[in-house]
């Protein structure tokens, strides 16, 4: 196939969380909103004046200064993430809208206000109670949440406009990039897909690091080049493969899977589009910042929502997706040190592996990663090893 | 083999010292056989002390005894099937870990706070055993039910007739207390289905009990909680098919806010009390008595008078009674059961001893020559530890950070004060109320320690705990900002697997800090460093 003309573009935008889209952005005087976990309504943070910023740390292999504050025992994302800020990586966002849904997060974000590591008299961190449940009123109160703990702060500091006017215009664009990495998807389904797996998470991750607004028109090129593009005369992959699990904001992961003859048809991990690239429906006689919060609240898949229907409905969740998306086998990956998906993920691979709950078994092989993929040989292996026994049961199934 | 190391005149110098139990120094390390933490002879604590103690031994027995006793073939079938059980029969030996060195009204006030524990624990057991399906299904099965360990059983009350169970509390959370090595196994065993090894090893205990499918098999319901922790939340979800019955009973999760006193938090915790209290409504079939529950919060309110009480003796003298690890296991007892006959009785009778120690002044803890608190979470198999620190340093806990949880009193006269009042009991959990919510309950210990009158603080390391590792640096900054007012020893373990960090590394680090940094000598120099790898 031939490369798609943003790609390297793509990728240098990825290269740090200050990237030439957000430069031009502060230029203009708005508002970088940094934020870090799929529990935050992102939506809102492109309201107004202001544009949110998936905090991502790339590159960040040694981080020895959040180890003095975190321990080699910690997230190696979160780590990360501090010690880019340490180095002064996110010196231009004006707020960070954080949770306390993951401990070791939670006490990172603290670490901004608690080391001052923004250079910004009025930068503040803000912190949302996530609801474990999902119930009417757990949206509700998810709702109230999100006016105390973003809206008003903001509101009050930066005086942004969180008008009626206002939220519909960011739903809309948010819905337009929804639109776009959705037929994107779709392309996916196909035996010989004109997108690559990597190819994908790169310019998802750019939809997440970068003002809207701005990325948006580089995506409308790339989706009709893609709608043209030849796809090359015989499938290259040996199997299709989904990916779920925690943080993965390394592209080289998904490139590592794909040289080892994986395809990635499905992303279901935080940083990927499964969930949170569905478009926000806007329901006649319901306001929008209750649409939003419904969305955010009864869309997220992370494995911190509580009770059997919940525990069940994410299995079911990516049991439907690697279906839909006809993958071979499913790659559960954990964070290492990462507490929700370290269980999650030896449930799901025993769940997958003996079809419980779920209409029949499925292949899985369960990973334990780093922040960053580079340099990991054991990782190729692993790869290599689940690829090669998905195509030995796929040739067997056709004997 | 044992071998006595000093001469009784070497030991005790003169008649009085020997028939009062009241040298110097204890040697309690020459006690040991090699190796191991078990006693060669009974600690000679003096005539009288010794004969009470014996005799509450001996008690202690007798109402095991009297466990086996209510059904032979039940019990014994219990035992067969569940190997956690097996640890119980260790609980005189316990007994007598936690009251090593105690004399007089120390030892008396301990005996007393773990007979209550012992009580409570065997009617606990008894419960959950009789109701057990695996051993015949009867008119108690469906009226004893499954709360996670780490939720007060509050609103059970409500519900006369029914029994709730922390689930985990025995089968799990007390293991490696009576037997170190047996929280280990069930280590080894969550691992060996795929769940990281580098986790808090308390749900990996949980998960590992689950793994061996050795849960009792109580009720139709079972109530789940996001206490303390992520990991303890996540465990929840490893457990969920071996808990639920592969689905065949209810469960329904009775979460508390992280950010529990955020003002704009405070409508969910009393939304999910009420939601837990439909609940069981809809399981039982039974409304919600209100005037049971309220006579419950009232005796909790009543025990809960007394304890602050008696941290006030703690914290303005140097009276009081309770020995460290009996004031911390008695009191985080007390969360997870409530203010049931058991405690109400012990501690009734503590506060007399406790009057009696203020009335004369006696200086229960006369080895003391640091005043402590103990923060963050500690160690299960070395709960003991801070006993060792009295016996062998000199160093009185007076009071831990998971002790300090859940004791606000209830407003009982305004329903809708005391729903908000009681979801702050839950919300306020041991290992959580300090861990969460933000960075600044974590930094209490400064003002805790400075109520308490301490000049040191014991700062429990514990490696699987993500919470804390994530707050290490600001940690080690505060105990800077604080260093001319607090001495901070790190303390590490693991929780509930001592072959991670062993209880002879934990006391190592603390005598490198004494000797190096503090320049002290030993108050019990038998104790300074001991081989106790394969004792419990």
């Amino acid at each position: 196939m031939r490369d798609l003309k943003h790609l390297i573009y793509f990728e240098n935008l990825l290269q740090q969380a200050n990237n030439d889209l957000v430069q031009d952005a502060c230029k203009d005087g708005r508002l970088a909103l940094a934020w870090n976990c799929s529990y935050i309504p992102e939506v809102l943070l492109d309201t107004d004046n202001c544009f949110g910023v998936r905090l991502r740390a790339p590159n960040c292999t040694n981080p020895d200064m959040a180890t003095y504050y975190m321990t080699n025992r910690s997230c190696p994302y979160s780590k990360s993430i501090l010690e880019r800020a340490f180095e002064g990586g996110y010196n231009f966002i004006s707020a960070l809208i954080g949770q306390e849904c993951c401990t070791t997060m939670n006490r990172m974000e603290q670490y901004f206000e608690y080391c001052e590591l923004i250079p910004n008299d009025k930068f503040f961190c803000t912190y949302l109670d996530m609801p474990l449940r999902k119930t009417e009123w757990h949206a509700g109160y998810y709702r109230r949440q999100i006016e105390q703990k973003i809206i008003q702060p903001l509101e009050k500091v930066y005086g942004v406009d969180f008008s009626e006017e206002k939220l519909r215009r960011a739903v809309e664009q948010f819905n337009e990039v929804c639109r776009i990495i959705t037929e994107m998807n779709a392309m996916r389904m196909s035996d010989n897909p004109v997108i690559t797996g990597y190819e994908f998470h790169v310019i998802q991750l750019c939809t997440l690091t970068c003002p809207k607004d701005l990325i948006l028109p580089y995506l409308r090129e790339t989706l009709q080049e893609l709608r043209e593009r030849k796809p090359d005369p015989k499938p290259w992959y040996r199997a299709r493969v989904l990916i779920a699990g925690s943080e993965i904001d390394d592209p080289e992961f998904t490139k590592m899977c794909e040289m080892a003859g994986g395809l990635v048809v499905a992303d279901r991990y935080c940083f990927g589009s499964m969930p949170g690239r569905e478009e926000i429906p806007l329901e006649e006689g319901k306001d929008v910042l209750q649409s939003i919060a419904d969305y955010y609240m009864w869309r997220n898949q992370c494995p911190r929502a509580m009770g059997p229907e919940n525990i069940i409905a994410r299995k079911k969740y990516i049991f439907d997706l690697a279906e839909k998306y006809r993958a071979d086998g499913i790659i559960v990956e954990n964070m290492k040190f990462c507490e929700y998906w370290g269980y999650e993920r030896a449930q799901d691979g025993t769940w997958f592996y003996e079809g419980y709950e779920l209409p029949r078994s499925i292949p899985v092989c369960q990973i334990e990663k780093d922040y960053t993929s580079a340099a990991s040989g054991q990782l190729r292996t692993r790869f290599q090893a689940f690829i090669e026994s998905l195509e030995i049961k796929k040739i067997q199934a056709q004997q | 083999m044992w071998k006595r190391k000093r001469t009784l005149k070497e030991e005790y110098g003169t008649l009085g010292h020997f028939l009062r139990g009241d040298n110097a120094c204890h040697y309690l390390g020459d006690l040991y056989i090699e190796g191991t933490n078990f006693y060669f002879h009974r600690e000679w604590r003096g005539v009288k002390d010794t004969a009470y103690a014996f005799a509450r031994w001996l008690q202690t027995w007798g109402k095991m005894a009297g466990l086996i006793g209510r059904d032979p073939v039940r019990m014994i079938r219990a035992f067969w099937k569940y190997r956690w059980l097996s640890a119980y029969l260790a609980t005189p030996m316990m007994v007598d870990k936690w009251i090593e060195g105690d004399r007089g009204m120390v030892l008396r006030a301990d005996l007393t706070a773990i007979d209550c524990m012992v009580s409570d624990s065997i009617t606990t057991l008894w419960r959950e055993i009789r109701a057990d399906r695996r051993f015949g299904e009867n008119k108690w099965t469906e009226r004893t039910i499954a709360f996670d360990y780490t939720l007060p059983k509050h609103i059970i009350y409500g519900f006369p007739g029914y029994y709730g169970i922390n689930i985990q509390q025995h089968a799990a959370f007390m293991v490696p207390i009576l037997n170190k090595n047996l929280g280990s196994y069930y280590v080894d065993q969550a691992v060996s289905c795929g769940i990281p090894g580098d986790m808090c090893t308390l749900p990996l205990v949980e998960t590992g009990v689950a793994v061996e499918g050795e849960y009792p098999d109580i009720g139709n319901c079972w109530l789940t909680t996001n206490n303390p922790c992520d990991a303890n939340m996540m465990d929840n979800v490893a457990m969920y098919r071996a808990l639920s019955s592969d689905g065949k009973k209810a469960v329904h999760p009775f979460t508390t806010p992280l950010m529990y006193d955020d003002p704009t938090c405070k409508e969910l915790g009393v939304h999910e009390v009420y939601d837990a209290i439909h609940f069981l409504e809809e399981q039982f079939h039974q409304p919600f008595n209100w005037d049971t529950f309220i006579q419950h919060i009232e005796n909790t309110n009543q025990f809960n008078r007394e304890e602050t009480e008696r941290w006030d003796v703690y914290a303005k003298t140097n009276n009081g009674a309770l020995n460290p690890v009996c004031q911390g296991l008695f009191r985080i007892y007390f969360y997870q059961q409530g203010g049931n006959e058991y405690f109400l009785k012990a501690s009734r009778k503590l506060m007399r001893i406790f009057d009696k120690c203020v009335r004369k002044n006696i200086d229960t803890f006369p080895l003391t020559r640091h005043r402590a608190i103990a923060w963050s979470c500690g160690s299960t198999y070395y709960a003991h530890g801070v006993q060792w620190l009295y016996n062998c340093w000199g160093i009185l806990c007076l009071i831990n950070m998971d002790s300090l949880t859940g004791h606000n009193i209830v407003d009982t006269e305004d329903r809708d004060i005391m729903m908000s009042d009681v979801a702050d009991w839950h919300a306020r959990t041991p290992m959580r109320t300090h861990t969460v919510g933000g960075n600044r309950h974590l930094m209490q210990m400064w003002e805790t320690a400075e109520k308490f009158n301490c000049d040191m603080i014991i700062m429990y390391d514990d490696i699987g705990c993500k919470g804390m590792a994530g707050a290490q640096g600001l940690i080690e900054e505060e105990i800077r900002k604080h260093d001319e007012r607090f001495h901070t020893v790190w303390m590490p373990h693991s929780l509930m697997d001592h072959r991670i960090v062993s209880p002879a590394e934990a006391r190592r680090t603390v005598n490198e800090y004494m000797i190096n940094v503090m320049h002290e000598e030993p108050v019990d120099p038998s104790l300074l460093d001991f081989d106790d790898s394969m004792g419990w």
